[in-house]
């Protein structure tokens, strides 16, 4: 299992992602794909859908990057990765290639929950072999905070104001983990950048099989979600804490659940750090509170009755 | 680049690097790190230090490190 010197000598030996990139102080994203290659022990090849990650860290004429890297268009993050990954094989057979080669595809919620998701379930019901990793900051952060399909119920954006008539985002957000869950693929497994440890090991494990792999990592905005840019790791792990965002993996068809709080917060301890969630506050939105404690309940109880053991990392 | 040394291991800055978030200061169990007055990390004391990682784990920017028997890794030459 990884440790943190381990991690640091997969990064010495690879130094697949670097800093100097332009992503805001406080950005969660640069913590999660640092983590997830240096888990990866085997060479690895980037493919990037349009996002804050890919724009911010490729400003011509210089990269973060130092792995082979291709980025394409927003929505076609899985179909890239497939058309590689098939190259990849072909070449493999023909016997030009020998080496063993893993596929990361990173793509935000905006490339992956909406304008992706088309590419990706194809790519996934096709059985590729790649990592597909979702960096989820809940909204399209890169144009300036509007919202997707991961954006949470109540949730201010530029898109979804609040107002007199509007509270937010009236919609429930997507649970995506599920939707590719049903693909019936080897591995899906939902992780958070608080926990690296957890990431870590499931990058790892993302790695290990044969076939396609997808993981959810949420990734905290401290411009988007309005807290302070120190806060993002915590803001993250609060979010574990509430079961808002629960860890778990499924692998084979199996669900596990990696993560079972000691105390289960409110997740009133979640909303309150982030502006985006400030009007929940005012007398007038009381009962928006309770509706977002019983959805997490409700996904939580759920999650609960699905996961036939608790494995603890 | 600075470098703060203890029993063999050290701490390195790349002040060039820090955008001044201040997850690091947040994450370290020892309260080693501050933020100084121009916005960057910086050790306040490094006798408190474990030398556990977590603040090179966690900088989203690559600016701090630590290691082992005083050799710097490539990876920080800027």
């Amino acid at each position: 299992m990884p440790n943190t010197k381990e991690l640091a000598r997969v990064e010495e030996a690879h130094k697949r992602f670097t800093g100097a990139h332009a992503l805001c102080a406080g950005c969660g994203t640069p913590i999660c794909v640092r983590t997830i290659l240096n888990a990866i022990k085997e060479p690895v090849v980037v493919i990037n859908a349009t996002g804050c990650l890919e724009v911010a860290t490729t400003r011509y004429p210089t990269t973060a990057w130092n792995v082979p890297w291709i980025h394409v268009a927003f929505e076609n993050a899985a179909a890239v990765a497939s058309g590689v990954e098939t190259a990849y094989r072909v070449l493999r057979r023909r016997g030009k290639i020998s080496k063993e080669i893993r596929f990361v595809a990173f793509a935000g919620d905006g490339g992956t929950y909406d304008i992706g998701l088309q590419a990706l379930s194809g790519a996934l019901e096709r059985g590729h072999r790649f990592i597909y990793v979702c960096y989820d900051n809940e909204a399209y952060m890169n144009t300036g905070n509007q919202r997707s399909g991961a954006t949470p119920f109540a949730a201010q954006t530029t898109t979804a104001p609040t107002g007199t008539r509007s509270f937010g985002k009236a919609q429930r957000r997507k649970d995506l983990t599920e939707i590719v869950a049903a693909h019936h693929i080897p591995y899906v497994a939902q992780a958070s950048i608080s926990d690296w440890y957890d990431l870590a090991a499931k990058a790892r494990k993302a790695a290990s099989v044969d076939g396609p792999a997808f993981l959810n990592v949420l990734s905290s905005c401290p411009r988007g979600w309005g807290h302070p840019s120190d806060q993002s790791v915590k803001i993250a792990r609060l979010a574990v804490e509430t079961c808002y965002w629960p860890l778990f993996e499924i692998i084979e068809g199996r669900w596990y659940l990696n993560y079972v709080p000691e105390e289960k917060l409110p997740v009133i301890e979640w909303l309150r750090p982030q502006k985006r969630f400030a009007h929940l506050f005012e007398p007038a939105n009381q009962e928006l509170l309770s509706e977002i404690q019983r959805q997490v309940d409700e996904d939580w109880e759920r999650l609960l009755r699905r996961c036939e053991r608790h494995e603890t990392l | 680049m600075k470098r703060y040394e203890q029993n063999g291991f050290f701490l390195a800055i790349e002040p060039r690097r820090c955008k001044g978030c201040g997850i690091c200061v947040q994450s370290c169990p020892m309260k080693v790190l501050i933020l100084n007055d121009y916005g960057k990390v910086e050790v306040k004391e490094i006798a408190r230090c474990v030398f556990c990682g977590l603040c090179e784990q966690r900088c989203p920017d690559f600016a701090i490190s630590v290691h082992k028997n005083l050799v710097l890794r490539s990876s920080m030459v800027v």
